[in-house]
């Protein structure tokens, strides 16, 4: 399909909006986005991703997406998870094993249980 | 549109796109150079900026600027030679010293050199920066060039005129940083590249990183040998050059003087590669007569330019029957020596050995090809020096060449017209070709013409129409191999008809070969070496080729018609298909 | 991420990178369509010079007059190229960009094409970019299936086309000209300027040639007006600017702030501080071109000027961070092993100059040094920044000149006392023993390498020094600190 003109574009726009990973507040998905640019990639960001995609199956979500995202730039924190849902600041993990990818799917996902430890904004832990 | 500007606080007005070099040249200023190169006349302009040896302070500009290649800009304070300038451009010589091979007294450029004469301009005393030098390999597989890139500075002088006049393309810059060296394709041996061996790259190399073959050792061999007879045969273009590695002003004629030195240095016989060139006129105006009668294949191209040969043989293998069958004339003199004149002399054709002092590198590798050799005894030519090499062997035997006598060439084959005089410079050949065709023509015609001057100059394409007994005959000139290849484009694309075409590959001819001496950056010396050709043309009184006694006397005892089976057999060769790399 | 600005990183980390469909959602080629349905190329250009947007590739041009120059440039072909070959040694934030947000460099590159009167692209991206590369072509490929690129963009009657062209990787590469030379099937080497590539560019056409970074800001620049980004960074240099910090700081990464910010709030606020409360000694910005930049400059804003003041340079944004523990000739000396090489040889002062320089670095690291070589390094250094051909040899002595100039006495320790302060050039260094600290324990002994160290168990422990090759094994293991170096 090629786009004929700017309104175009802006309804091409409305319309893929809710298969985007950016959510809006009445969005009902949970995206959980990994930092898969070569730096986290190295860091092991794959087997993160992979850890999540088994829980996600084993814990029988729905409404759980995981996309591959850019850099965040904490290359320190590599591999990095974000827990991205509607009307909540994001969450981000940093130093993802597989382990605590696990754990981000069945605590954080499933139960609301945010995994303290391992939280790189902190600010989102102060009520 | 003038630019006003300041030099070292003089005022001067120059024309914009004027280079900061050239405006300090037009006031008398001069600014050291090396990579530098402008024969603004066959286009030979190298640019390129890389030795940063002409470094020039610019009021207002951070760094210093390369004054050959930054153009003025109005109101510009140049300083040519303030302290920042003038040590920055001492540490880059220091620096290209370092990483130079010290051996000045045993070098070839010794006392000819331009990087140590631009140690010795600016006073350099001692280098600073001491390290390991970069080391590369000597090739010494041609038989025309030598490569010795550890005495490279990497000016590009090279790469300009091999890859931009003469569009052959066989060096390029290789590796990276301190390890960056001139290169052929695939890291070849000279020999096996598409080279043409025009040796333009070592006329304009400032160092000794490309050289010529030194056959002189050789020579002086033979000489030395009691068993041979040694023949010297000289080609046009010397005697208006050799005068200059002695002092002489450029241009200076030396012929009787260069005879006497050959026969000082002990060569037996003293002939002239200019009989073969008549006799080259003789055999090459009937051939055209005969294709242009017989509808054969037009244009003819001139042949007697091995480089060119070499070049059409890697760079059009489809238009290989479209030269002249002729060999050159050093080749046909080579032939004719060993079967002719072995007879007249009565010696045994293998104790001829003949030399050929030539303008040309290219001579060097065509005297070993294989088509050139085995119909007579052993090789045609036996060994090929320059002129820089002759000037070489006349000092080491100790002679007094400015105050030698003037003396004559041997008989037999030492006579020679004007026609083949010319055929040291661009236009030359095609002009003596001409000159014999239109007396051969137009028979009626007691005086027919002899001075073809609309074929003559130093334009890099000519095009010229001459009418003899009716018919008009197109004629086109190339020198330099980058317009010959434009000229053979057209041919190969059938847009251009021309009946005769004549092709040199040294840009403005042989005068300008690349076994000539050193010209010194100066496209006036080529241009004072070509008058000088048509002057000796003028001072002889016989000027058409078929008009030379002796050649008249060759085809009567021995060879038969021109054009004829014997001198099929003898002066006659073919040209094979040879790579595009 | 606190102080951070992200406009070129905006979209890292928030999109699917590999869906173009997230780009668009977050605004993406509006900026596009902005440009060519409601603005003029002049407007255009107009809005990048009043934005104060300045190359982020190292050299800090004013985009908005190279857009001009190429505008005003006559030519039936222009070319509009993107210098993807980021080489500086730890430098990456072009790679994030790309890895992180393709479409914003291809939309702002369509916008200078419109703007500049050109209808090809070419991303010279570095093969060493393998994941770059791939999101790349699937941003191409997905956005001329909408019809974003190609011919009548959103029928409006303008083309343009982008493809990507893979560099060797050849660092000189990423100077311009060079990298022109490259793309058309040349030798990397640099160009005389002038003319400059929006006169005379690729295929000798007019050419406009940015880095990935700067690209990266145009789109919002084109959508939000100059106004907006000229609130951020300062009078001179306007907008953000990504560094890439790394070195002994604890938080490494990618960081965007305001032009400037000082070093101090970059490598403490936001890099956390010195690894192992280790005392800060420099921050080495702009890579092999740059300079060190000692601690009494951490509180200078940083923008384009204020650096090279300090000797050192924006460059493409690196940032090494350096304590105690690291020594300054060795330092430079790693940056001129790496300009030696990845120099192109193409003039003097660069290819034998940065060399001799070399070779005096390591015998002063070596303890072969002099007071003498010193003067040396300074002058030539300075000969070789006067006179080197192009960008990268006239910087290539900057990592000397401005260590030299703010840790001469390391320098001195080196050539007078045969000393390394730091402790890190291994011939300069030797391990002693305090027999009053060892306690025998064999440690060092049973870890050494060689075998260079003996002693009876619970006695004193020797090593021999002939053998020692200072490795400093025994060193780090000591449990009881009984081993000195010095």
């Amino acid at each position: 399909m090629k786009l004929q003109s700017w309104d175009e574009l802006k309804k091409y726009r409305d319309d893929t909006k809710d298969e985007t990973s950016l959510l809006s507040d009445d969005s009902k998905t949970t995206i959980l986005a990994v930092g898969e640019a070569t730096c986290g990639i190295a860091a092991g960001a794959k087997e993160v991703a992979d850890a999540l995609q088994a829980e996600i199956e084993k814990q029988k979500l729905s409404n759980v997406k995981i996309i591959a995202t850019g850099c965040y730039g904490c290359c320190y924190a590599e591999p990095m998870v974000e827990v991205r849902q509607p009307g909540k600041d994001s969450v981000y993990y940093g130093y993802v094993t597989p382990d605590i990818a696990k754990d981000i799917v069945s605590k954080h996902v499933a139960n609301n249980e945010i995994l303290q430890g391992n939280v790189l904004n902190m600010e989102v832990l102060i009520p | 549109m003038m630019v006003d500007i300041t030099i070292n606080n003089v005022e001067t007005s120059v024309p914009d796109g004027t280079t900061i070099l050239e405006a300090a040249k037009s006031l008398g200023v001069h600014i050291p150079t090396l990579c530098h190169l402008d024969l603004h006349d066959i286009k030979m302009v190298n640019r390129v900026g890389t030795c940063r040896v002409c470094m020039v302070e610019v009021d207002g500009r951070r760094n210093l600027l390369p004054s050959c290649s930054t153009t003025v800009s109005p109101g510009m304070k140049v300083y040519t030679n303030t302290k920042r300038a003038v040590s920055a451009r001492r540490q880059i010589v220091e620096l290209l010293l370092s990483n130079h091979p010290k051996e000045c007294l045993s070098c070839e450029r010794n006392q000819n050199c331009e990087l140590q004469a631009l140690a010795a301009e600016l006073g350099i005393r001692e280098i600073h920066f001491k390290g390991p030098r970069l080391k590369t390999e000597k090739d010494s597989s041609s038989y025309s060039i030598v490569k010795n890139f550890e005495k490279c500075v990497l000016c590009r002088r090279c790469e300009t005129m091999c890859n931009e006049i003469q569009t052959v393309g066989v060096y390029s810059p290789v590796h990276r940083g301190f390890d960056t060296v001139m290169g052929t394709a695939f890291d070849r041996k000279m020999l096996d590249t598409n080279c043409t061996f025009c040796g333009q790259c070592v006329s304009v190399c400032p160092t000794a990183a490309l050289t010529e073959t030194d056959d002189t050792s050789k020579v002086w061999d033979a000489i030395n040998d009691p068993d041979k007879i040694v023949i010297a045969q000289t080609a046009p273009a010397i005697r208006v050059a050799l005068g200059e590695p002695f002092g002489l002003p450029v241009g200076t004629r030396v012929t009787g003087k260069m005879v006497s030195a050959l026969r000082k240095i002990g060569f037996d016989k003293v002939m002239d590669t200019d009989f073969a060139a008549d006799l080259t006129i003789m055999e090459e105006a009937s051939e055209l007569i005969h294709r242009i009668r017989h509808g054969g294949r037009l244009p003819i191209l001139t042949s007697c330019c091995p480089a060119w040969v070499k070049f059409i043989e890697h760079q059009f293998p489809t238009l290989l029957d479209i030269p002249s069958t002729c060999k050159s004339p050093h080749e046909m003199f080579g032939a004719i020596a060993k079967t002719y004149l072995a007879d007249k002399l009565g010696v045994a054709a293998d104790k001829i050995v003949v030399v050929s002092i030539m303008p040309c590198l290219a001579k060097k590798f065509e005297a070993k090809r294989d088509e050139l050799s085995g119909k007579t005894s052993g090789s045609d030519v036996d060994y090929v020096v320059s002129t820089r090499e002759l000037a070489r062997m006349i000092r080491e035997a100790g002679i007094n060449f400015v105050n030698l006598q003037d003396e004559d060439f041997d008989d037999v084959m030492g006579e020679s017209t004007g026609a083949s005089v010319i055929f040291g410079t661009t236009g030359g050949v095609i002009e003596a070709a001409v000159r014999t065709a239109a007396a051969w023509l137009d028979k009626d015609n007691p005086n027919p013409e002899i001075d073809f001057t609309q074929l003559r100059g130093l334009e890099g394409v000519r095009e010229a129409e001459v009418e003899i007994a009716g018919m008009k005959l197109n004629i086109a000139i190339a020198h330099g191999l980058g317009n010959a290849r434009n000229l053979l484009t057209q041919i190969r694309d059938g847009n251009v008809k021309y009946h005769a075409i004549e092709i040199m590959a040294c840009p403005s001819g042989c005068v300008g070969g690349g076994g000539q001496p050193y010209h010194g950056n100066n496209i006036e010396t080529l241009k004072k070496r070509a008058a000088a050709i048509y002057k000796e043309d003028e001072a002889k009184t016989v000027r058409r080729s078929h008009e030379n006694l002796q050649i008249k006397k060759l085809y009567d005892e021995f060879l038969g018609e021109p054009y004829g089976e014997k001198a099929h057999e003898l002066l006659h060769t073919h040209f094979s298909a040879r790579d595009i790399l | 991420m606190t102080r951070q600005i992200r406009i070129a990183l905006r979209n890292c980390g928030v999109i699917d990178p590999e869906n173009i469909n997230d780009y668009i959602a977050t605004g993406g080629y509006d900026a596009l369509a902005k440009a060519i349905f409601s603005m003029s190329q002049d407007d255009v250009i107009d809005t990048m010079k009043k934005s104060g947007l300045r190359g982020r590739g190292g050299a800090g041009f004013p985009t908005g007059i190279k857009w001009e120059t190429a505008r005003k440039a006559k030519s039936d072909k222009k070319y509009v190229l993107c210098n993807a070959d980021e080489g500086d040694p730890g430098a990456f934030m072009d790679r994030s960009v790309l890895e992180g947000d393709p479409h914003c460099v291809l939309e702002a590159m369509a916008i200078c094409g419109y703007a500049i009167g050109a209808s090809e692209g070419i991303i010279y991206v570095r093969a060493e970019y393998p994941l770059a590369v791939k999101r790349l072509q699937i941003a191409i490929d997905q956005a001329k299936e909408l019809g974003l690129f190609g011919e009548n963009i959103l029928g409006s009657g303008f083309s343009f086309d982008i493809r990507l062209y893979f560099g060797a990787g050849a660092f000189v590469c990423g100077e311009e000209t060079s990298l022109m030379n490259s793309v058309q099937g040349g030798r990397g080497e640099p160009r005389l300027k002038p003319p400059f590539p929006a006169n005379v560019g690729l295929w000798d056409k007019p050419t406009n040639i940015n880095n990935v970074e700067t690209y990266a800001n145009v789109t919002q620049i084109v959508r939000n007006g100059w106004e907006w980004y000229r609130q951020f960074g300062t009078e001179k240099s306007a907008g953000t600017k990504v560094f890439a910090l790394a070195g002994k700081v604890n938080n490494v990464g990618l960081v965007e702030v305001p032009m400037g910010t000082t070093l101090r709030e970059i490598i403490y606020d936001i890099g956390g501080g010195i690894q192992h409360h280790k005392k800060f000694k420099s921050a080495q910005t702009g890579g092999p071109s740059g300079g060190c930049i000692p601690a009494e400059h951490l509180d200078t804003p940083i923008d384009y000027e204020s650096l090279i003041a300090l000797g050192s340079m924006m460059g493409s944004g690196g940032m090494i961070v350096m304590d105690e523990d690291d020594c300054m000739v060795g330092i430079a000396k790693f940056y001129l092993t790496f300009t030696a090489e990845e120099s192109c040889g193409k003039c003097t002062p660069c290819r034998i100059g940065n060399m001799r320089l070399l070779e005096i670095l390591t015998r002063i690291t070596e303890g072969d040094g002099t007071e003498d070589d010193l003067k040396k390094l300074e002058s030539l250094g300075q000969t070789i920044k006067d006179t080197a051909l192009c960008g990268l040899g006239q910087s290539s002595p900057n990592p000397i000149l401005s260590t030299l100039h703010y840790f001469y006495d390391e320098y001195m320790a080196h050539v007078d006392e045969k000393r390394c302060p730091s402790g890190t050039c291994t011939k300069l260094v030797g391990y002693k023993i305090l027999p009053e600290k060892c306690t025998g324990c064999t440690v060092c002994a049973r870890n050494c390498p060689v075998n260079c160290i003996s002693g009876e168990r619970k006695k004193t422990h020797v090593i021999d020094q002939k053998r020692c090759i200072k490795c400093g094994v025994c060193f780090s293991k000591c449990p009881f600190k009984a081993i000195i170096r010095g």
